[in-house]
């Protein structure tokens, strides 16, 4: 029995194992090992996964949604569709749908049933975000065995073979989160240091800064755009975005709606415009730097993660901060998926990974709400594990009554970094009974353990009694069991578009894009090859189909380029 | 330790007391083989934290006790070692707050979360604030286990934090530390010899020409290395692979050729910084040893960036508030501050023709001024406070006497080759005058550097007293005026 480790990207995911050989990517079906994070739903109401889908993102917004990594741990509901075939999902069971189809891509690959998997999260996750991602993959028919914080899977991906002693950085900016880890690696071991994160932050929020200066350049209000227009804006920024990467200056022009947007852009101008959030880039490095009681000196090497770390502006960044020239040796995109296959490696005992230990920290703050002056209204934070602590950790510390025949401590448990408690976020409460005395005379000794899989237990015990109340804060779902359970079976009814059919499905949706943004006769001309393909693949008696596909591909590849004129 | 079989750190990780840091690293890892932190986490706890407190007593206990005559004998120890201990013992007194930091994370006890606390508060770091913090950690230590370790730790921070405060060593001697260990540095990049033959397969002639002005440029007189080496390693840079070059050809190139000049590096500590970073170069990229030390050496901007980050433990680059520091191209580094109380009014003209003209090339660029082209003198006067006001009164009397004779002389020739003459005049600081004004401040910021060491407060008090010379300014001004005329009246009754 394989486990699987999957990279579970806000743009894209990835599904990986460990072989013999090291850890493995495991295709899809189109041949391809990134499957975008974005799910749709297809005419015949069944969900379209990966590719196929973010094709239709622009014909079909309504029907389609991506970047749901962002509202992970919220209620935030998706609509998708209208009318009676309309769904309505969490932000779990969008993430299920690709967790879906990155296992049945690895049971196809693997030739056998695939129930385990470690999920690589941002290293930042809240506690109830990595619950959600845990729920996820429930949902989705795979137990989670562990989850693993994504710069160091990174870490392991890179550590493991590139290099033999030394204290390196992971910069890891994905689409939708930036996480930044210190590893120090000696004698086998792995092991964390430090790691800091912004769960907000990443290269889509590189691409909203273009299209809002789109739309300041060209005048035009984003939000008064048809939900499909908003989405070729965006893909229009996105692909200026990537221009940028390789050059000086991008130029652009593209039919969106009533408008024709043309124009260029200079590489310096989006740096400028990138300042405030180049800028927030740097807090987390500051702050794993720190913590890690290193200066950027002792960092010997700065390994890049993440598809938005290929941004020249952003090396150059990295660059200057650490006065290193940052690396990026694995492709940024895989190493997070291959860290994760590791990590399984290292979980299963696997031989060849005997060896070596990989310790882990927690990355933020585990505290309770007290008073700690003499008034009584003033409730802060008293930090018992203090973030970046080495897992597993289990610390305590003592609290007293306040009041004269108190009878009652509460505890609340909260996550962060500042010092009032409505700051942070609250995981829980726990009660303890203490008896009637004077103020101070009652105590109670709270005890924080938290694991390797990030799981936190809190046991309360009062100092007279002995007695003991404890709660662990696993599994403590923000989807209650018998909810699960539910929303399981109806997803498991839910059909999936097929998967030998995914490939069609890819460049139906890439023509049908294709025809909403060209205009008359080239309109026609895509409808035409469309048709014909529709035809051809319904006419079950034609065993040229691969050479039909290959050349409807092809056309659509030539009309693609002669479309966005980049240069 | 609550456990009846007391152990000392060391026992706990199977070894002899030891300074090594990388010994204890080694015996924890030993011991990490057998306690998984999976399976047994309290036992790796006890572990981790052995490890914890053993690091920490290697740089704080040895370092004090023994490690004075122990550096002599051991000069083969790990390089990281040996920096760390320098910065401990050299970094003078405004790293007292990083030792506290380092003081912190090693030991997990409340006395030190009380730290941390006090020190997130931004509370300066002062034996009061110590006092207050290690009575506040004191009166819950009860539920920390063991109490003799308990002891053992206070007296520990207590050492840790004190001893760095003592040590006040003079700013030259921490210069001269840096200074060695980037020589150390250097030499162990130029023992490996770099391998030319593998270079010369490489290159292509035509490049090779190409290049090869560029070369000249760059290098000056006071070339390091050799110059084909030179030629060779842009060579490179420009072949490498995109993100490379675009990163590397751009800094490196233009900053090399001033970097190295000896001539132009103006004290030990700010060469030491721009080659106390050595950029890591992948094999991949084909990099030797030899490439690696060139491109090591910086550019003003990425040093002082450095340096500021040493200072104030932030990477903000805030020049106002610090020294006088020197741009990419070796040009005193302006801020608004200095253009504010240097010009008075009117500072963010200049200081955007600053930025504007200062972001690409080495000189400043001129850039044409009006009220310099009509008010000439008057305006030279205004704004060149640093004993150009006295050019200026020369010029404004030439101007007047030159006029006075191109108006009396009788000849259309002579009136309009004095016209001429002035109206040249006013264009030339229409032009140049916002180079001279720049210029003058930047000379003046550098004279106010290389005197006496002032705040940037005061600095900038002295700018103004300079910069809005009052009637100083007047009196040069005046004198200038005086001279020309004396001057000119002699040579004018000499030949008549």
């Amino acid at each position: 029995m394989t486990i699987v480790g999957i990279d579970l990207g806000t743009t894209n995911s990835l599904v990986s194992y460990w072989s013999d050989d090291g850890p493995k990517l495991i295709p899809n079906a189109l041949k391809s090992f990134l499957t975008p994070s974005v799910v749709g739903v297809d005419d015949q109401g069944d969900i379209l996964i990966g590719e196929a889908a973010k094709e239709r993102l622009i014909t079909h917004p309504h029907l389609t949604i991506a970047d749901f990594k962002r509202t992970m741990g919220s209620d935030k509901q998706v609509t998708l569709g209208d009318g009676a075939s309309s769904y309505q999902f969490r932000p779990e069971e969008l993430s299920a749908f690709v967790l879906r189809s990155l296992k049945a891509d690895a049971e196809q690959h693997l030739g056998e049933e695939v129930t385990e998997a470690i999920i690589s999260v941002p290293a930042y996750f809240n506690d109830i975000q990595r619950k959600a991602t845990i729920d996820a993959g429930k949902l989705a028919g795979l137990k989670v065995e562990s989850l693993i914080n994504e710069p160091t899977a990174a870490a392991l991906a890179y550590g493991l073979n590139e290099v033999e002693e030394s204290q390196f950085l992971i910069f890891d900016l994905g689409g939708g989160t930036f996480d930044v880890s210190i590893l120090d690696k000696y004698d086998n071991v792995m092991e964390v240091r430090a790691t800091a994160g912004d769960n907000f932050l990443g290269g889509n929020d590189f691409r909203d800064l273009l299209v809002e200066t789109l739309a300041t350049d060209h005048e035009f209000d984003l939000e008064s755009l048809s939900a499909s227009d908003k989405n070729k804006v965006l893909r229009l920024a996105e692909l200026v975005k990537k221009d940028l990467s390789a050059r000086e200056v991008a130029t652009y022009s593209a039919q969106i709606g009533e408008m024709k947007l043309e124009g260029s852009f200079q590489r310096d101008r989006f740096e400028e415009l990138a300042n405030s959030l180049r800028r927030r880039l740097r807090v987390p490095m500051e702050r794993a730097i720190n913590d890690a009681t290193l200066r950027p000196e002792n960092i010997e090497n700065v390994v890049m993660v993440g598809g938005a770390s290929r941004s020249p502006m952003i090396r150059r960044m990295v660059g200057r901060l650490f006065q290193k020239l940052p690396l990026s040796h694995l492709n940024p995109d895989e190493i997070v998926a291959l860290g994760a296959a590791v990590q399984t490696g290292l979980k299963t005992r696997n031989e060849s990974l005997e060896d070596v230990v990989m310790t882990d920290v927690c990355p933020y703050t585990l505290g309770t709400s007290a008073v700690v002056d003499d008034n009584y209204d003033n409730l802060v934070i008293v930090p018992i594990i203090e973030r970046n602590a080495v897992v597993p950790i289990s610390e305590s510390q003592h609290f007293f009554t306040i009041r004269d025949k108190q009878t009652q401590i509460n505890l609340d448990i909260y996550q962060g970094e500042n010092m009032r408690p409505e700051d942070n976020i609250l995981l829980g409460d726990l009660k303890v009974e203490v008896p009637a005395a004077a103020a101070g005379k009652e105590g109670v000794d709270v005890r924080f353990t938290y694991d390797i899989n990030g799981a936190l237990e809190v046991e309360v015990k009062a100092l007279s009694t002995e007695k003991v109340v404890r709660k662990i804060f696993k599994n403590q779902a923000n989807l209650s069991d018998e909810e699960l359970e539910k929303r399981f079976k109806a997803l498991s009814g839910i059909k999936l578009h097929p998967r030998e059919h995914a490939e069609n499905a890819v460049l139906i949706a890439k023509a049908e894009r294709i025809y909403a943004e060209s205009l008359k006769a080239q309109r026609d001309y895509v409808r035409s090859l469309i048709l014909d393909f529709e035809q051809a693949i319904t006419d079950q008696s034609n065993r040229e189909l691969d050479k039909v596909r290959e050349r409807f591909s092809e056309s659509l590849e030539t009309l693609e380029n002669n479309m966005f004129d980049m240069d | 330790m609550e456990n009846e079989t007391y152990q000392t750190v060391w026992e706990r990780l199977g070894i002899e007391k030891t300074d090594d840091e990388r010994a204890i690293k080694r015996a924890y890892a030993k011991q990490l083989k057998t306690i998984r932190p999976d399976e047994d986490p309290q036992h790796f706890q006890t572990l981790r934290e052995a490890r914890d407190e053993a690091i920490y007593l290697a740089k704080y206990d040895f370092d004090y006790e023994y490690d004075w005559e122990e550096e002599d004998d051991d000069p083969d120890a790990p390089r990281s070692e040996a920096t760390s201990h320098e910065e401990d013992v050299s970094q003078p007194s405004d790293n007292q707050c990083d030792n506290l930091e380092t003081a912190k994370t090693t030991v997990d006890t409340p006395i030190n979360n009380a730290l941390e606390r006090a020190l997130e508060k931004g509370e300066p770091c002062s034996d009061e604030t110590y006092v207050l913090t290690l009575d506040e950690g004191g009166a819950d230590t009860s539920h920390v286990a063991g109490q003799s370790a308990e002891l053992v730790r206070d007296d520990e921070v207590t050492r840790g934090i004190n001893d760095p405060l003592t040590l006040e060593e003079p700013l030259e001697e921490k210069d001269q530390s840096l200074s060695d260990d980037i020589d150390t540095a250097l030499d162990i990049g130029s023992d490996a010899s770099p391998d030319i033959s593998f270079y010369d397969t490489d290159i292509d002639d035509v490049t090779y020409e190409q290049i090869d002005d560029e070369v000249e440029n760059l290098m000056g007189p006071w070339s390091l290395w050799d110059r084909n080496e030179w030629k060779r390693f842009i060579n490179r840079v420009r072949e490498a692979s995109f993100d490379i070059s675009n990163y590397a050809e751009y800094e490196i190139l233009r900053a090399l050729g001033e970097n190295l000049t000896e001539g132009k590096i103006e004290s030990s500590y700010k060469r030491d910084a721009r080659l106390n970073i050595l950029y890591y170069l992948d094999e991949e990229y084909g990099w030797t040893q030899n490439d690696r030390r060139v491109y090591g050496i910086l550019s003003h901007e990425q040093s002082e960036i450095l340096m500021d980050y040493l200072r104030h433990g932030e990477s903000g680059v805030s020049h106002g508030t610090s020294e006088t520091y020197y741009d990419a191209f070796g040009f005193p580094l302006l801020t608004a501050e200095h253009f504010k109380d240097y010009l008075g009014k009117n500072d963010s003209v200049y200081e955007k023709y600053y930025q504007t003209s200062r972001e690409d090339g080495r000189e400043l660029k001129p850039s044409w001024c009006w009220p310099g082209f009509i008010f000439s003198p008057l305006w030279l006067a205004h704004r060149c406070n640093d004993g150009l006001e006295a050019l200026a009164g020369m010029f404004y009397i030439l101007a007047l006497i030159i006029l006075h004779y191109g108006l009396t002389a009788p000849s259309l020739i002579a009136t309009l080759l004095a016209s001429l003459i002035i109206l040249s005049l006013h264009v030339l600081v229409g032009i140049y005058g916002r180079k001279l004004v720049v210029t003058t401040l930047a000379n003046t910021l550098q004279d106010l550097h290389n005197g006496e060491p002032l705040s940037e407060e005061e600095k900038l008090k002295k700018l103004a007293s300079i910069g809005r010379g009052g009637f100083k300014a007047l009196f040069d001004f005046i004198v200038g005026m005086a001279g020309i005329g004396l001057i000119a009246t002699l040579i004018y009754r000499l030949i008549l």
